[in-house]
């Protein structure tokens, strides 16, 4: 017998026969619009208003088109846009794994020599200093128009916000406890793999969120220097051929997947970092 | 032989400015196993310092320690040390950071948590095992310390102030607690604080720290029977030490140095 349970919607009480699934979907759905309601009201204010004045002031289509056109293009493209989206998908995952890899090598490195540190801490900084834009021709002369020189112009966006993030997590820890760690005999390695990397985690996450959004922009660069597909590559044809609707198709699937991107990263922090306390996962 | 002891030690920290203050100034303890020693003193007088130095995380600039007569015994590891703050890992469960200790010294993880399970039971916190330091209370966290700093069964334990962070009935409740789940006929205890009750409900001698820099200013012996419940403090036996310590302390906390 189904039984009937009372249920508290807008302050009112009713009596409804729904059962445990459809409440939990209503309280998801309560702080689904709670949280992202507001946000999605005023982007759809903003296309509205583009729609609007495109059409009422008569802007050519091919300086702005109206936003219906840009979606009409999304849909008429799809096959285009998801093809050459997994290529710079491609590019920036490779990209994002070396990047990790390299940086979590060099924040350790510097963490456990003194001396590795001194000797490598001002190239680091140095590094940051070049404009990576200008390398890019340089790469596709050394590397082709392939995946390498995408791969290394991301290694290069984002290993600094990794290293720097792990370091800064590194030193962290609280001197006490460490006191405590070696109190209980912990030796160096141990006190690194059960304390000071686990402690890094909340600073890895904000630099791999800050390392999500700079790897898309490296890919683009990579690929508006030379290649001969991605999204990149194919907003810089498309705009080529005045072909603004297409672009703004494209620029539109970059965004969103740069946003995938962040959204998996904090959904894997949120995961991770569940049990730290004031993380704002 | 006492089990553990301190002769002459002396510590001094340097200054920004290239001076020096004293910290502990030729200090000298013992405590033996089934021995409770308290070291009570004012804020900043040395005491945490010489339980870092007891413990093996400082070096003293004069003086020894010895384990068992021993003065060349490394000392990290082989001394419990519970600290003012729960010190308690976020990311593990209440079982994983009872049971650190043991992981440290490669306990096989089946046997270390199986010991750690049955002393919670006894701590209070059997319930408690599978939860995240997030979802206790700040005496329950205490408990948990308690418990990762017992759990390798060392012979010498230090409590540096370990309810000082608490409120006042948390604090009395885990004054009770600790004395009846610490078996203190297995080991030397010695707790540093700055409460005189504490100091009375829990230990068996007193030592007297003066003012920076730190030295013994008297040493007294708590006569009170076990085991001492909360109204103990009624006892009049309890009101005089209480009263002679805090005058003791009174005429010592004058800094000096």
């Amino acid at each position: 017998m189904p039984e009937e349970s009372k249920t508290s919607l807008g302050g009112a009480v009713y009596h409804s026969a729904l059962n445990d699934e459809q409440r939990k979907f209503i309280v998801r759905l309560r702080s689904f619009v709670a949280d992202w309601g507001s946000a999605i009201a005023l982007a759809a204010a903003g296309l509205l208003v583009w729609e609007i004045s495109v059409k009422q002031f008569n802007v050519q289509e091919w300086l702005l088109p109206p936003v219906s056109h840009i979606f009409a293009e999304l849909w008429s493209e799809r096959m285009k846009l998801l093809s050459n989206a997994w290529v710079t998908a491609q590019e920036i995952l490779v990209g994002f794994a070396v990047s990790l890899t390299f940086g979590f090598a060099m924040a350790s490195g510097m963490f456990w020599s003194r001396m590795l540190e001194r000797s490598i801490y001002p190239f680091l900084i140095a590094s940051q200093t070049i404009p990576v834009f200008t390398l890019a021709p340089i790469l596709i002369i050394w590397t082709g128009t392939g995946l390498a020189p995408k791969v290394i112009i991301i290694v290069l966006f984002t290993f600094f916000p990794i290293t720097i993030s792990l370091m800064t997590g590194f030193r962290s820890v609280d001197p006490d406890m460490v006191a405590m760690f070696r109190t209980l005999g912990a030796s160096r390695s141990q006190l690194f793999t059960k304390l000071h990397l686990p402690s890094a985690m909340p600073y890895l996450f904000s630099g791999l969120k800050v390392a999500a959004v700079v790897s898309v922009i490296g890919a683009v660069i990579g690929e508006w220097i030379g290649s001969g597909a991605g999204l990149g590559w194919f907003i810089k044809s498309a705009g080529a051929r005045n072909q603004t609707d297409t672009a703004f198709a494209a620029i539109f699937t970059l965004s969103i997947m740069a946003s995938m991107m962040f959204l998996l990263i904090a959904a894997i922090q949120a995961r991770v970092l569940r049990n730290y306390p004031g993380s704002d996962a | 032989m006492p089990l553990l002891s301190a002769t002459n030690v002396s510590k001094r920290f340097q200054l920004s400015d290239g001076g020096s203050v004293a910290a502990v100034d030729d200090v000298s303890l013992a405590a033996d196993v089934g021995e409770f020693v308290v070291i009570i003193g004012p804020s900043g007088c040395g005491k945490s310092t010489l339980l870092n130095i007891i413990a093996g995380l400082m070096t003293p600039d004069a003086g020894e320690v010895a384990l068992n007569g021993d003065v060349s015994a490394p000392r990290l590891g082989k001394v419990a040390y519970m600290h003012q703050i729960d010190l308690l890992l976020p990311w593990r469960t209440v079982l994983a950071n009872a049971t650190l200790g043991l992981e440290i010294v490669n306990v096989p993880r089946a046997e270390a948590e199986a010991r750690a399970t049955d002393i919670a039971r006894r701590f209070g916190i059997g319930d408690f095992l599978n939860l995240y330091p997030l979802n206790l209370s700040g005496g329950m966290k205490q408990r948990v310390a308690l418990l990762r700093a017992v759990l390798p069964e060392r012979d010498t334990l230090l409590l540096d102030e370990p309810f000082k962070a608490l409120d006042a009935i948390t604090r009395a409740e885990l004054q009770i607690w600790l004395s009846d789940v610490l078996d203190r006929s297995q080991r030397a205890t010695v707790m540093v604080t700055h409460d005189v009750e504490e100091a009375l409900m829990l230990g068996d001698r007193v030592l007297v720290m003066s003012a920076r820099p730190g030295s013994i200013a008297m040493e007294l012996d708590i006569d009170l029977p076990r085991p001492r419940p909360h109204d103990v403090v009624a006892n009049p036996r309890f009101v005089e030490l209480k009263w002679l310590l805090l005058s003791t302390l009174k005429r010592y906390s004058t800094v000096n140095g």
